[in-house]
């Protein structure tokens, strides 16, 4: 039995009066004549007995009057059957600490609210007796995660909740919820925000693990916010462009307006010692825009910095992004050619080199850029030569040693880029018996075609524009009949080979082929304008440069990590969090094997670490799955566990509402109707023993027969 | 009757309308002179009565001469006597009967109306009234008289006297009994507040005497069911003797008495053929006297 009002149970104290009237209280008798005395002396002796028996009735009856009254005010509720009924009660509290929570909701964060409220549910007077408490983001400090009876210490590990930059996980910590609830009955108390994006309730309440929960768990869903907040936020950052140093790259900015308004905010890029580059962006209301901040990656080491725009809006925390990425060193480009003897311009080799790198010697120490090629002779090939590039271009190269061959099936597992040409030297049956089966494309034939004004060409015909080495090359296919081609190599490709490019009469002019780590590219015709118009096209140099900056530009450029990731540190030992320039965070983690975990309460900045002698920067920012805090209003929300079969939902904005509004339709019997009845029967009754009703009907006075 | 006088205790216009009525005695009674009323010896009147054989000494004028031609026999012819009655109104004068309760008259000022009408009609027909104050004793007893006059002294009396001091009806009645020397009718106005046994026995010693006795029992409705509510403390208007009571608790008890006791009186002088008439004061006496004498008419 608990009470929805218990103060008012001091009211109780009221019973006293009755008692203390009966005990002291002398009431002033009015004065009258009568007549005479005679039946009235013997009506008071023959009701003596009866008037004390009913004197103690209407002191008892008073006396039960106030406490009715009182009871009835104070509104005991019953608990119903099943665990209801018994002393044990359990709560497992699932507290939402994802950092869309920091939105104000009145006074206070969402957060603050939460942990208010659970904390409240801890001190109520029908406070649980086991408490389990789950984090819905970061993760919950162990011997908290199971039901414990050592209240003070759940209310010690919730006051000093900090908040996560990690995405929530509710359907994780409800699931967790219910395999306790099937452990021990107990109610969950959900204090959450119900954030649209990370409550997927239509994935998250029809888990089939939650069957038994839901018939027999009640679920309270203790609202710490009412309305969804206006945020702008920083989602996403990427580089576009090879990772090199001396290249020029774009810092793609994903700016989020998560508001129904529309809004112009300016995007800062900073960088250390750097004025800040600012733009303007137009975001219309609930939209996305992607802003490119250039950044020349001149400097050595790593690049850190943060992309921030300047709002004022209900979250803070994801108004920068911070980010930090060391760029590859200059790719170094080996061009394997028998060029040195002629003085032909347009011999394969010189195409080739000047193709990859425009600088004059000159240039080379002025100007960065972030291919640096050298001319090595066929003969010179090596797997010590191979050791010092990155990339190798073979320009008609005749033929190879099995020891050359195989040193370049090494080249590309571990990593590196091989392009093979076609030329005037080129022999098909050499290569064949010669060339390392996974350096091949296919089946080899020896060139066709002929050179010459009049020679027939063959055109290109198809392009696999979404290959990462020709994607953004071609705004339409009228572009592909520039390209001709009057003599190639005739290729059956083999299975695992890509073809990129093909001539019209079906044989491949551009492929590709996985080598281990590293790429095979192979070009049917010759580097040289004699065999083709290939290189005068436009294709011809970004093709060149996009495979030998092929390693430095694939996959993502890991230059930011959301907290509760693994980051992979470079260096050897121990690692040790330094304190930071002024815009880097001190860190905890936990270490790991080449790397560390952060904290998922890690406030996002840049960190610098150092390891032995190697010392490195990462950066941290929140995960942008937050940043859209749209969260459901109540009816949406019990419309949709209502439609999981969720029995017993109840949803407020405060415990309190919660509870009582509970309370009355579900958790028990609410005895104040029953108990007013009760009372006014007592008034009744009260009343009619005390005469105060006369019951009888007065009889007719009969005159005289 | 003196009109040109007016009386606190009567008011003719109400008698008036009670003139045609009469009340007559339902048996014999000595009266004084011829009248309504059956009286217990044989005289002249127009009423024969029965046959009787002539004996020497009686008047010769009474021979029933047909009788005579018939059987040659000489029969004196009988006929009832009927005489005036002689009334005696006795009125309870003790200070309970000064109780009236909300602006009603007071059973005094009630058996005082009922007196003076009573009085009124008797005369009215001949009969001779007297008035008795009863009190602890009988305090006063008037001699009979059929005259207006007297009836204006009984009046004028009424008027005076105060109803006070402590009464003891039965002790009353029986004095009554005792001075009352010829069987004539007894009107008794009172609230009878006594033990039951022993009005019982005064009026046993009425009927002994041969008075046909008819009772009043004036009552003030607040005496039949009790007025006061809470607690109140209660005066005996004769006996100043006090006594605090929850008038709540006890109501149904004192009317469960009152009735009891108005229920054994009516049962007692029923078996006695007293006539009694429970006069409630919320009642007008001309009506209650008008019903009353109707319906020993026979009349409705």
């Amino acid at each position: 039995m608990t009470f929805l009002s218990p103060w008012l149970l001091l009211g109780l104290a009221a019973v006293a009066v009755p008692v203390l009237l009966h005990m002291f209280w002398k009431s002033r008798a009015k004065a009258y004549a009568f007549a005479t005395l005679m039946f009235l002396h013997s009506a008071v002796v023959r009701t003596a007995r009866r008037r004390k028996i009913q004197n103690w009735l209407l002191m008892l009856l008073r006396c039960g009057l106030i406490a009715m009254l009182t009871l009835a005010a104070a509104e005991p509720i019953s608990r119903a059957g099943g665990f209801w009924g018994g002393k044990q009660r359990n709560a497992i509290v699932v507290l939402d600490d994802s950092f869309s929570m920091t939105a104000k909701a009145g006074d206070m964060s969402a957060f603050e609210n939460a942990r208010a409220g659970v904390l409240e549910l801890t001190a109520r007077g029908d406070a649980p007796s086991q408490i389990a408490v789950l984090l819905t983001a970061g993760p919950t400090p162990s011997g908290f995660a199971r039901l414990t009876s050592k209240i003070a210490d759940i209310r010690q590990m919730v006051s000093s909740a900090a908040i996560s930059y990690a995405h929530a996980s509710p359907d994780a910590s409800l699931a967790g919820a219910a395999e306790l609830a099937a452990q021990t009955p107990a109610e969950v108390f959900i204090f959450s925000d119900f954030q649209k994006n990370s409550f997927n309730l239509q994935k998250m309440l029809h888990n089939s693990s939650l069957d038994f929960f839901k018939k027999n768990s009640p679920v309270y869903l203790i609202r710490s916010r009412k309305d969804s907040p206006s945020n702008l936020a920083i989602t996403n950052l990427s580089v576009q462009g090879p990772n090199v140093r001396g290249a020029s790259v774009n810092l793609m900015v994903t700016a989020s307006n998560y508001s129904q308004a529309d809004e112009t905010v300016s995007v800062e890029l900073v960088l250390p010692d750097t004025p800040p580059l600012r733009k303007m962006l137009d975001l219309p209301a609930d939209t996305s825009q992607v802003v490119a901040m250039p950044v020349e990656l001149s400097q050595n080491g790593e690049i850190a910095g943060q992309v921030r725009m300047k709002t004022d809006d209900a979250i803070r925390c994801d108004d920068a992004r911070f980010f930090a990425f060391t760029p590859r060193p200059v790719v170094r480009v080996a061009v394997i050619c028998d060029d040195e003897n002629t003085d032909d311009p347009s011999a394969a080799g010189r195409v080739l080199s000047l193709a990859l790198d425009w600088r004059t010697d000159a240039e080379k120490t002025t100007t960065p850029w972030p291919i640096n090629v050298v001319q090595i002779k066929p003969s010179d090939l090596n797997a010590t030569t191979l050791k010092t590039v990155d990339a190798v271009f073979l320009c008609g190269v005749g033929g190879m040693s099995p020891a050359i061959s195989k040193n370049l099936v090494d080249f590309a597992r571990s990593g590196g880029v091989v392009m093979f040409f076609a030329g005037p030297a080129f022999d098909a049956g050499v290569y064949s018996s010669t060339l390392d089966g996974r350096l091949l494309p296919g089946g080899l034939a020896a060139p066709v075609g002929s050179i010459g004004p009049d020679a027939p060409a063959w055109k290109v015909n198809s392009i696999d524009s979404a290959d990462r080495l020709l994607g953004g090359l071609y705004q339409s296919a009228d572009d592909f009949p520039q390209m001709n081609v009057q003599r190639f190599v005739p290729v059956k490709p083999s299975k695992d080979t890509k073809v990129l490019m093909s001539l019209e009469n079906s044989f491949p002019l551009l492929m590709r082929k996985d080598v281990g780590h590293g790429e095979v590219f192979w070009c049917t015709t010759a580097a040289t304008p004699k065999w083709s118009n290939l290189p005068a096209t436009g294709v011809f140099l970004p093709v060149v440069l996009r495979a030998a900056l092929w390693q430095a530009t694939g996959g993502d450029v890991p230059m930011c990590y959301v907290p509760g990731d693994f980051v992979p540190l470079t260096g050897e030992g121990g690692w040790r969090f330094l304190p930071q320039i002024s815009y880097t965070k001190k860190v905890t983690g936990k270490t790991a094997a080449n790397g560390v975990v952060v904290d998922c309460r890690t406030a996002p900045g840049l960190v610098e670490y150092s390891a032995g002698n190697f010392n490195g920067v990462f950066a941290l920012s929140p995960d942008p799955a937050e940043s859209d805090a749209e969260c459901y209003d109540e009816d949406e929300l019990l419309k949709k566990f209502h439609a999981a079969d969720f029995a017993n939902v109840y949803i407020g904005d405060d415990l309190g509402q919660v509870l009582a509004g509970a309370s009355r339709e579900r958790r028990g019997y609410n005895w104040r109707s029953l108990l007013a009845c009760l009372a006014i029967l007592t008034l009744l009754v009260e009343l009619a023993v005390s005469n105060r009703i006369n019951v009888k009907q007065k009889a007719a006075v009969a005159e005289g027969s | 009757m003196a009109e040109k006088n007016t009386y606190k205790y009567f008011q003719p216009a109400r008698a008036a309308k009670l003139g045609k009525l009469s009340l007559l005695a339902r048996q014999c009674v000595e009266g004084f002179i011829t009248g309504l009323h059956k009286s217990p010896n044989k005289g002249i009147s127009a009423e024969f009565a029965e046959h009787r054989e002539y004996a020497p000494g009686d008047d010769t004028r009474h021979l029933d001469w047909n009788v005579w031609g018939r059987s040659d026999r000489y029969y004196i012819k009988q006929y009832e006597q009927q005489t005036n009655l002689r009334a005696c109104i006795a009125l309870d004068c003790s200070e309970s009967m000064a109780y009236g309760d909300g602006g009603r008259l007071s059973k005094y000022e009630y058996g005082c109306f009922l007196a003076g009408v009573l009085a009124y009609l008797m005369t009215h027909q001949q009969d001779a009234v007297s008035l008795a104050k009863l009190g602890s004793d009988l305090q006063d007893l008037s001699p009979a008289s059929s005259t207006p006059a007297h009836v204006d002294r009984m009046l004028r009396e009424l008027e005076r006297t105060v109803p006070r001091g402590c009464g003891n009806l039965p002790v009353a009645l029986h004095t009554l009994a005792d001075r009352l020397q010829r069987r004539g009718m007894v009107v008794v106005i009172s609230d009878f507040y006594s033990p039951l046994d022993e009005i019982v026995n005064a009026l046993q010693h009425m009927l002994h005497k041969r008075h046909q006795v008819i009772i009043f029992h004036v009552l003030d409705p607040s005496e039949i069911f009790l007025p006061f509510d809470g607690q109140v403390s209660v005066t005996d208007m004769e006996t100043a003797a006090r006594i605090e009571i929850d008038a709540r608790a006890v109501r149904d008890e004192y009317n469960r008495q009152v009735a009891t006791f108005l229920a054994s009186l009516t049962r007692e002088c029923h078996q006695r053929r007293i006539e009694y008439v429970r006069a409630v004061t919320d009642v007008q006496y001309d009506r209650l006297l008008l019903k009353y004498l109707a319906a020993r008419r026979g009349l409705k």
